[in-house]
C-alpha cells in the first residue's frame, strides 16, 4: 500500500497538483509511512522527475511553479517532523537567491532556483529588487553556503559589486560562495566584479554550483581541522 | 477614456489575493481555456482556421474579466466587467499620427492581408550602446532608412565617465542625454520630427519623469509601459503611464509574454496576450502596442511558436478591435549575419499579412551594440512586398517555414555578428560594400522566394 501511495505523491507532484500532494501527504503520514521516506521516494524524486522534464523542453515554467508549489506543501507538513536533532534531513547544500536591487526580472532567477531545489539543495528565495545588505542579513541568518544573485540590467550590476564589496568590508567574503547570472552578466564582467562563479544557463549553473559546493564544503572541513 | 483616479482607485479596493494564488489559478485557467476553446498550434507558422482566430479573442477575454491585472504594490486586482471592457474597447481610436511637421505619419489601423503596408519603428531598442559618437551615429543609420517611421534607440550606461546606477541621479542624465542625442540625430539626417519612441534609459520612472517637456520627449513621441508577466502592474508602471498621460505625449504598451514561461506554451501565450493588449490599454490608456511574445530559452520572437502567436493574436484583435499593434520582432542573430537576414521572414511575412504594425529588428535579442539601419530597410522592404503583393496565407507559411528551417537549429547558438562600427563608415553613416552585398543577394533571394523575377 505505502509504495503505491508515494507513486500517487510522486505522480502528482510532477503533474503540480498540490492540492493532492497535500492531501495523499496528510493520508500518507496518517498511514505511519516514515516522513523521511515521503521526502526522500515521493517529494525529492518527483521534483528531480520535473528538474529533467524542464531541462528537456518537456514542461513549461508554470508547470514547474506548480510542482515547486506541491513540494513546498508537502514539506510544510514534514518539515516539523523531521527537523528534531538527529533527524534532519539530509541536503546538499543551502543557497540564497535574489535578484538584485533596482532589478525586478525574475524569470531565470525562478527557473535556477527551481532546478537547485530538484538537485536537493534547500533554497531561500528573497525575491526581486533585493538590496545587498538585506541578502548578507539573510545569507547570515540562515547560514546559507551560496548566495546567488541574478542581474538582467547592465545599470544594476554595481549593487552586485557593492554586495561583494559589503562582504569583503566585513570581512565575510570566505563565508559564501557568490554566483551570478542574468543576461547583462557575461563571464568576463562576473570575474571583473569579483565573483566565484558564472553560469549562462540555469543548466551551466546546476552543474557549476553542484562542483563548487562540493569543493567549498571539502575546504571547510579543511578549515576546521 | 477612463479617468486615471479610477484606475488608481480599483487598484486600492480590489479583491485580495496572494501573488503566489494569483499565479497559480493563472497556470489552471490559461489550461482549461485552451481546452474548452480547443485552441491548438498545429506547427504551422502562420494559423488560417478562422473559427480559432475567434476562439483565441474570446478566451482572451474571458480571461481579461475574471483574472483582471494583479498589482502587486497592493496585492489586489483591478477588475473590469465584459461590458466594461467592451465600451472601452470600443472607444479605441483607428488612427493616430505619430511625429511632427514633414514628418508626421498616420497609423491606421491594418486589417487582415491588407495591402497597406506596416508602419516600422526600428533601432537597437533598449540596448546599451557606448559612447556618444556611437550612439548619434548607430541612431542616423536607423533614421537615414526611408522605410523607418519612428526610432526606437538603445540606452545610456555611463554619462561624464560615471557608470550610471540604476535609479541614482545620474539615471535622470542619462535618459535626458538620450533623448537629446536622439533629436541631434533626427536633426542630422533633416528627419527631425520623426517620431520617438524611447527613454529607454530610465529603469526606474525617474529618468522618464524627467523628459516629459516638450525640451526632451514631444507629445507626439511616445514611451513604452511593459505589462509584468503575468497580468501584472506596478505603481512604477502606473506611474509611467499617468504621468505620460497627464503631459500628452503617446503611451505605448508592452505586452510581452514569456512563451514557456507563465504563460504556458503558444495557445496560452496567445490567449494571454490578448488579455494583456485590452486591460493595458484601459489601465495604461496606452495609444499604441507593443506586441513580443519572446521564447523563454532563445529571448527572441522568432521560434515558429511565437510566430505562429504574431499571427494568432494579429488576426485575432484586428477582427475584433481598433487597437494599434505592432509585432516587436526580436532575433538572436547580430548585424553582419548571414541568419540575420533569414531570421527576419517568418515574423515579417506573418505580421505582415495578420494586420500588424513592426517595430524592429532588435538584433542579438537587445544585448550588444550588433544592430545597424540595414536590417531595418531589410525588414521595411519585406514587409512593403509582402503587403503590396497580398500574398496568399498558404505563401505565406511556405516561405515563412523555408526560411524557419534554415536557422532552426542555430537559435541557441546564435551568430551574434559585429558590431555597428564595423558594418558602417562612421564618417559618412553609409553601410560597408560587403555587408550592402549580403543585404541585396539577401532581399534578392527573398523576392525570388516569393515568387518575383526581375
Ligand atoms: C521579460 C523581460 C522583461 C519583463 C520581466 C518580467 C519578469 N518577471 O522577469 C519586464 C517587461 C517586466 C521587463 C522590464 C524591463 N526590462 Co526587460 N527584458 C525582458 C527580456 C525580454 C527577457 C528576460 C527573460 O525573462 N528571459 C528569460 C530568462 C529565462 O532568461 P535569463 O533571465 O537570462 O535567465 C537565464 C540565465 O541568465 C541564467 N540565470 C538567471 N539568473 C541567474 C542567477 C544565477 C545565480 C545564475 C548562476 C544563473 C542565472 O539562468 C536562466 C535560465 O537559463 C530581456 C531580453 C533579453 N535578451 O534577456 C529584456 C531586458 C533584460 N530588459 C531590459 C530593460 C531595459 C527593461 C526595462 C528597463 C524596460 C523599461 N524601459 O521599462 C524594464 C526594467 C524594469 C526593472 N526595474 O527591472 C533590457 C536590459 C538592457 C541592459 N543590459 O541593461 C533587456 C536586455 C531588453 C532590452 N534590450 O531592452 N523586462
Amino acid at each position: 500500500m505505502p509504495p503505491d501511495l508515494l507513486t500517487e505523491i510522486k505522480e502528482a507532484l510532477i503533474f503540480g497538483k498540490y492540492d493532492t500532494v497535500e492531501k495523499k501527504v496528510n493520508e500518507a503520514l496518517k498511514k505511519k509511512v516514515p516522513p523521511m521516506k515521503i521526502l526522500n521516494e515521493a517529494l525529492i524524486e518527483g521534483m528531480k522527475e520535473v528538474g529533467r522534464k524542464w531541462i528537456d523542453g518537456e514542461v513549461f515554467l508554470a508547470d514547474v511553479m506548480m510542482s515547486a508549489e506541491a513540494m513546498r506543501k508537502g514539506m510544510n507538513l514534514i518539515e516539523p517532523l523531521i527537523s528534531k536533532p538527529g533527524k534532519e534531513r539530509k541536503i546538499k547544500g543551502k543557497v540564497l537567491i535574489a535578484t538584485i536591487y533596482t532589478d525586478i526580472h525574475d524569470i531565470g532567477k525562478k527557473i535556477v532556483a527551481a532546478l537547485l531545489q530538484a538537485e536537493g539543495y534547500e533554497v531561500i528565495d528573497l525575491g526581486v529588487d533585493v538590496p545587498p545588505s538585506k541578502i548578507i542579513e539573510e545569507a547570515l541568518k540562515n547560514k546559507v553556503d551560496l548566495i546567488g544573485v541574478s542581474c538582467l540590467l547592465t545599470t544594476s550590476i554595481l549593487y552586485i559589486k557593492d554586495l561583494i564589496d559589503f562582504l569583503s568590508t566585513r570581512k565575510l567574503r570566505n563565508k559564501f560562495i557568490v554566483a551570478v547570472g542574468g543576461a547583462a552578466l557575461t563571464k568576463d564582467k562576473s570575474e571583473e566584479i569579483g565573483a566565484d562563479l558564472y553560469a549562462e544557463t540555469a543548466e551551466e549553473a546546476i552543474k557549476e554550483i553542484n562542483e563548487k559546493i562540493k569543493e567549498f564544503k571539502a575546504r571547510g572541513k579543511e578549515g576546521n581541522d | 477614456m477612463i479617468d486615471p483616479w479610477e484606475i488608481i482607485g480599483r487598484g486600492e479596493e480590489g479583491p485580495h489575493i496572494p501573488e503566489k494564488e494569483f499565479d497559480m489559478n493563472l497556470f489552471k485557467k490559461l489550461a482549461s481555456l485552451e481546452k474548452e476553446y480547443e485552441i491548438k498550434f498545429n506547427g504551422e507558422p502562420l494559423l488560417q482556421d478562422k473559427q480559432m482566430i475567434n476562439s483565441i479573442y474570446e478566451a482572451g477575454l474571458e480571461l481579461a474579466v475574471e483574472t483582471g491585472f494583479y498589482l502587486l504594490d497592493t496585492q489586489r486586482r483591478i477588475l473590469f466587467t465584459e461590458d466594461e471592457i467592451k465600451y472601452y474597447l470600443s472607444k479605441s481610436k483607428k488612427k493616430l499620427v505619430l511625429g511632427e511637421g514633414k514628418e508626421a505619419e498616420e497609423l491606421v489601423k491594418r486589417e487582415i492581408n491588407d495591402k497597406k503596408p506596416p508602419l516600422l519603428i526600428a533601432g537597437m531598442a533598449g540596448t546599451p550602446l557606448p559612447e556618444r559618437d556611437f550612439f548619434i551615429k548607430s541612431a542616423m543609420s536607423y533614421v537615414k532608412e526611408e522605410v523607418v517611421k519612428g526610432l526606437d534607440h538603445g540606452s545610456i550606461t555611463s554619462v561624464e565617465g560615471r557608470e550610471v546606477r540604476t535609479g541614482s541621479p545620474l539615471e535622470i542624465h542619462a535618459t535626458r542625454r538620450e533623448i537629446t542625442w536622439l533629436r541631434e540625430a533626427l536633426q542630422r539626417v533633416g528627419r527631425p520630427g520623426l517620431h520617438l519612441l524611447d527613454g529607454e534609459s530610465s529603469i526606474t520612472s525617474k529618468g522618464v519623469l524627467s523628459v516629459l517637456s516638450p525640451n526632451y520627449l514631444r507629445k507626439t513621441d511616445a514611451y513604452f509601459v511593459p505589462v509584468l508577466n503575468e497580468m501584472k502592474t506596478d505603481y512604477v508602471r502606473l506611474s509611467k503611464a499617468l504621468a505620460g498621460t497627464e503631459y500628452g505625449c503617446l503611451i505605448a504598451s508592452l505586452v510581452d509574454p514569456i512563451l514557456g514561461g507563465y504563460s504556458r506554451g503558444p495557445e496560452g501565450t496567445a490567449i494571454c496576450s490578448i488579455a494583456e493588449l485590452i486591460l493595458s490599454k484601459i489601465i495604461y490608456q496606452a495609444n499604441y502596442f507593443l506586441l513580443h511574445p519572446s521564447d523563454i530559452r532563445v529571448k527572441s520572437t522568432t521560434t515558429p511558436q511565437c510566430t505562429w502567436v504574431l499571427g494568432a493574436v494579429g488576426q485575432a484583435i484586428s477582427k475584433n478591435t481598433d487597437l494599434l499593434v505592432f509585432a516587436d520582432v526580436w532575433v538572436t542573430s547580430g548585424a553582419g549575419t548571414e541568419t540575420v537576414f533569414q531570421e527576419i521572414v517568418p515574423n515579417t511575412l506573418v505580421a505582415t499579412y495578420s494586420s500588424l504594425h513592426l517595430l524592429g529588428p532588435v538584433t542579438a535579442c537587445g544585448l550588444l551594440p550588433n544592430g545597424t539601419g540595414l536590417e531595418a530597410r531589410y525588414m521595411g522592404e519585406i514587409a512593403e512586398t509582402t503587403a503590396k503583393k497580398q500574398l496568399k496565407p498558404e505563401i505565406i507559411n511556405e516561405v515563412a517555414s523555408r526560411y524557419l528551417n534554415l536557422y532552426i537549429n542555430k537559435l541557441s547558438s546564435p551568430d551574434l555578428g559585429i558590431s555597428f562600427k564595423g558594418l558602417y563608415n562612421m564618417e559618412k553613416v553609409t553601410p560597408r560594400k560587403e555587408y550592402l552585398n549580403t543585404f541585396v543577394a539577401n532581399f534578392e533571394k527573398f523576392k525570388k522566394e516569393i515568387g518575383i523575377h526581375d
